[in-house]
């Protein structure tokens, strides 16, 4: 008989532009993605303990927290380490925060991030989207201390202003063009199966 | 055109049981494969990888993380990811029916990472635990996912009915004062 003798994590990612909260014909962009070496490594160390004790200490407490953007593209792989061609969300930002979490079912998990009209468009014009990456971090205010300090491979918190962070989530897709009347809806569905 | 790989994330786990008599391997005694993930297990991992809040400070879903293992003398005969808890859990010491995956009897203590995407859990029953009452036929193995803040569990190590996150159905080990038992549960990602 089936069951599940290995776990499978399959993750899908639906984007959208809307204009006035109207999709915007043709936008849609759909399918699967990559689940990065970095994501792995995340996974491997959030499910463990790295102590025991009176108070268990963790190897990390990252968990996906933003998303970020580009105007390249490449090869869907487990060693993309960073977006090809990110684009500043904010005047300062490569990275935003995710706006909220659900769970459509008890074994998916499903992040948003809405860009709004002014994101990535902030100086007007139009600006080609054609890759979108979801990073894991914890809040940069409780960054401090030895968050992930015995972890090989991780680094403290991420640095939402410069555009080389490792994504532990890759997708590139079809290119669509931004402007400063659109805003752009991601939708980010991992499900264990 | 975009080339796609690797759009689903496979995670590979493996158990691994034996008895050991000094140190040394007990013929026939190996017992290795798959597992089962239950549904709470992977409940569980969907609620680990993300944020409930992002905000000032974040709030996590679960901060349970692979904490115990336990064993049983019986198995269910379906294993299916419905199973919710050992058939019939044994205690260790004849209090609890949990043990940590992180003991000075293992080697190495606690969890290794064999590499940075590759983590195994592991737990050695010395001579008298399990059989501290008598010999007992071992034949299902659970793991658990808890956390320990300020002295306090979340699950309930005296009880024998605490949910599996993986279950592990096998062939009858005895497991007798005279032998060491060693399990290994690994994951790679």
């Amino acid at each position: 008989m089936l069951f599940r003798d290995d776990i499978h994590v399959q993750s899908n990612v639906f984007l959208c532009m809307r204009e006035r909260g109207k999709l915007v014909p043709g936008s849609t962009r759909e399918g699967h993605n990559v689940f990065t070496n970095t994501g792995r490594n995340l996974l491997s160390k959030l499910i463990a303990w790295k102590t025991l004790g009176s108070t268990d200490l963790a190897f990390t407490e990252k968990r996906l927290r933003w998303m970020g953007m580009g105007s390249g593209t490449q090869l869907e792989v487990a060693n993309v380490s960073q977006l090809n061609s990110p684009v500043l969300i904010t005047p300062s930002r490569y990275l935003v925060e995710i706006q909220s979490t659900e769970h459509p079912t008890s074994t998916t998990a499903r992040i948003i991030c809405i860009f709004g009209v002014s994101d990535i468009t902030f100086s007007q014009g139009v600006v080609e989207l054609s890759e979108v990456g979801a990073y894991a971090d914890v809040n940069p205010a409780d960054s401090a201390g030895d968050e992930d300090s015995a972890a090989p491979g991780f680094t403290t918190a991420l640095d939402p202003s410069i555009g080389t962070n490792a994504p532990s989530a890759y997708k590139a897709f079809e290119p669509i063009n931004k402007t400063a009347d659109y805003t752009i809806e991601v939708r980010w569905d991992f499900r264990i199966v | 055109m975009h080339v796609h790989a690797d759009s689903t994330l496979s995670v590979q786990s493996l158990f691994r049981a034996c008895l050991k008599k000094d140190g040394v391997a007990v013929p026939g005694s190996e017992r290795v494969g798959h597992n089962v993930m239950t549904n709470f297990g992977a409940e569980w991992l969907a609620e680990l990888i993300v944020w409930q809040t992002i905000g000032v400070s974040d709030v996590p879903f679960t901060n349970r993380r692979v904490r115990w293992i336990g064993v049983g003398d019986d198995s269910h005969a379906l294993v299916t990811e419905s199973i919710q808890t050992l058939k019939s859990a044994v205690t260790i010491d004849g209090t609890l029916y949990l043990a940590t995956v992180d003991d000075s009897l293992s080697t190495p203590t606690g969890p290794e990472f064999v590499s940075p995407v590759w983590v195994r859990f592991a737990r050695t029953f010395d001579y008298g635990e399990i059989s501290h009452s008598g010999d007992v036929v071992i034949k299902e193995a659970g793991l658990y996912a808890d956390y320990r803040e300020g002295g306090v569990y979340g699950l309930y190590p005296t009880n024998p009915l605490n949910p599996v996150i993986a279950y592990k159905a096998f062939d009858g080990l005895l497991k007798s004062s005279a032998f060491t038992l060693e399990l290994e549960w690994s994951f790679k990602f």
